[in-house]
């Protein structure tokens, strides 16, 4: 290995906790918007992590030992893409200015599919992740302090 | 066919094997088999040492420098390791020398 | 100076150009981290380690068949590099993605920066102290 990889692997999982959590925060801020410049209400986004490997990254359910990525590099956001999974929440209000103006669900709003509880659980999650990451930044450099010392 | 034992192979460099006066070692002399120089005289004991700590300071050197230009490669135990390993290749060596210098001077003085 | 054709000497010159090169990278951190909120603000980096890699491996025989040059006019298939004329090069770094501001500087990564930094100066310190201490050594 080298001198510097763990540091360096800990500091991909910083920048990606964070990017997490700034995700999380748009998606608490945006809590009650009813309309976004593309229409329709505000969508959560969440992140989609990859890790890094130096070796090919090979997409097989089990995996032999000849397929093994080796110890790899850390991580990666690879998108921030919108939750589309969940059914929009409706709210009855006739007299909001966003309200569905015909058909079926004529007098209903259609609020973004953000759950706070969830929202702030996954924060959490995040910052633990990055006070785990800087613990092992702590713990490596104070191993190469260390080592420095060899040789009195 | 005997195999080799780990004393007898480094990397893949294998000592060549003469059981014929006329098959050539690796430093391509020919000659009688047999008649290593089994006399450890001074210049040899010295020249060994000296060598000796020669080549272990090198090696730190060449770490060094691939600590600097290709830091994925080197671990900082090895580069520390390797310089304290120098020092003591060539203070041992100085004291050992020192000694049979001495000893050389008395043996000399005696007459 | 003294020593200055012995592996010794060369690597003595080597840790110290890479002080050098270590004290104005810290610089360039320095403002790549005081800048992070900056619109339109592209982070720079010091290149010189991989310049010093390809001059360094120059000087080896590479196996290969050299050129054999009867007249003055022949060119070389390779030239050897001196490692004495390599210096580091500030690059602006324009290719990294970008925030909605346009400020590309990664804080956490510019932090692991500065920390490998320091610990890469602390350990040529402790490198040139030894091979003083080594010569020091030999005069007891």
């Amino acid at each position: 290995m080298g001198l510097f990889t763990s540091i360096d692997t800990a500091g991909t999982g910083l920048t990606a906790q964070r990017t997490r959590l700034d995700v999380i925060s748009n998606n608490i801020a945006n809590v009650d918007t009813t309309r976004t410049p593309q229409g329709g209400p505000f969508v959560r986004s969440r992140v989609i992590f990859r890790p890094r490997v130096s070796e090919p990254y090979w997409r097989s359910p089990f995996l032999p030992a000849s397929l093994d990525n080796g110890i790899g590099k850390g991580v990666r956001v690879v998108s921030i893409e919108k939750d589309r999974d969940a059914k929009p929440k409706l709210v009855w209000d006739p007299t909001h200015p966003d309200a569905i103006k015909s058909g079926p669900m004529k007098g209903y709003v259609e609020m973004p599919n953000v759950n706070i509880v969830n929202e702030m659980v996954d924060m959490i999650d995040a910052s633990r992740a990055y006070e785990a990451n800087v613990a092992v930044i702590d713990g490596s450099k104070s191993m190469f302090l260390k080592a420095l010392q060899i040789g009195g | 066919m005997s195999l080799f034992g780990p004393s007898q192979v480094s990397g893949d460099v294998v000592q060549l094997k003469r059981t014929d006066p006329l098959h050539l070692d690796s430093a391509g002399q020919g000659g009688p088999i047999g008649q290593g120089k089994s006399k450890n005289d001074f210049q040899d004991m010295l020249l060994t040492a000296i060598n000796g700590a020669n080549d272990v300071t090198q090696k730190s050197l060449s770490l060094e420098q691939q600590a600097i230009v290709d830091p994925q490669s080197v671990n900082a135990h090895d580069v520390m390791i390797a310089l304290g390993e120098s020092n003591m290749a060539i203070s041992l060596t100085k004291a050992v020398v020192d000694r049979v210098l001495r000893a050389y001077q008395d043996i000399i003085n005696i007459r | 100076m003294l020593f200055a054709n012995s592996s010794f000497g060369k690597t003595l010159d080597i840790i110290q150009r890479e002080m050098d090169v270590s004290v104005l990278r810290r610089e360039v951190i320095a403002n790549n981290i005081a800048n992070a909120d900056t619109p339109n603000f592209k982070r720079s980096v010091v290149n010189f380690e991989s310049q010093l890699k390809r001059a360094l491996n120059s000087e080896k025989p590479n196996g290969n068949l050299e050129a054999k040059m009867t007249s003055s006019r022949h060119i070389p298939f390779y030239r050897q590099i001196d490692y004495r004329t390599v210096g580091p090069r500030r690059v602006l770094d324009y290719l990294s993605t970008s925030d909605n501001n346009g400020n590309n500087v990664d804080l956490e990564q510019e932090m692991m920066n500065s920390l490998n930094n320091q610990l890469e100066y602390q350990l040529l310190t402790q490198a040139l102290t030894s091979q003083f201490q080594r010569v020091n050594l030999v005069l007891k």
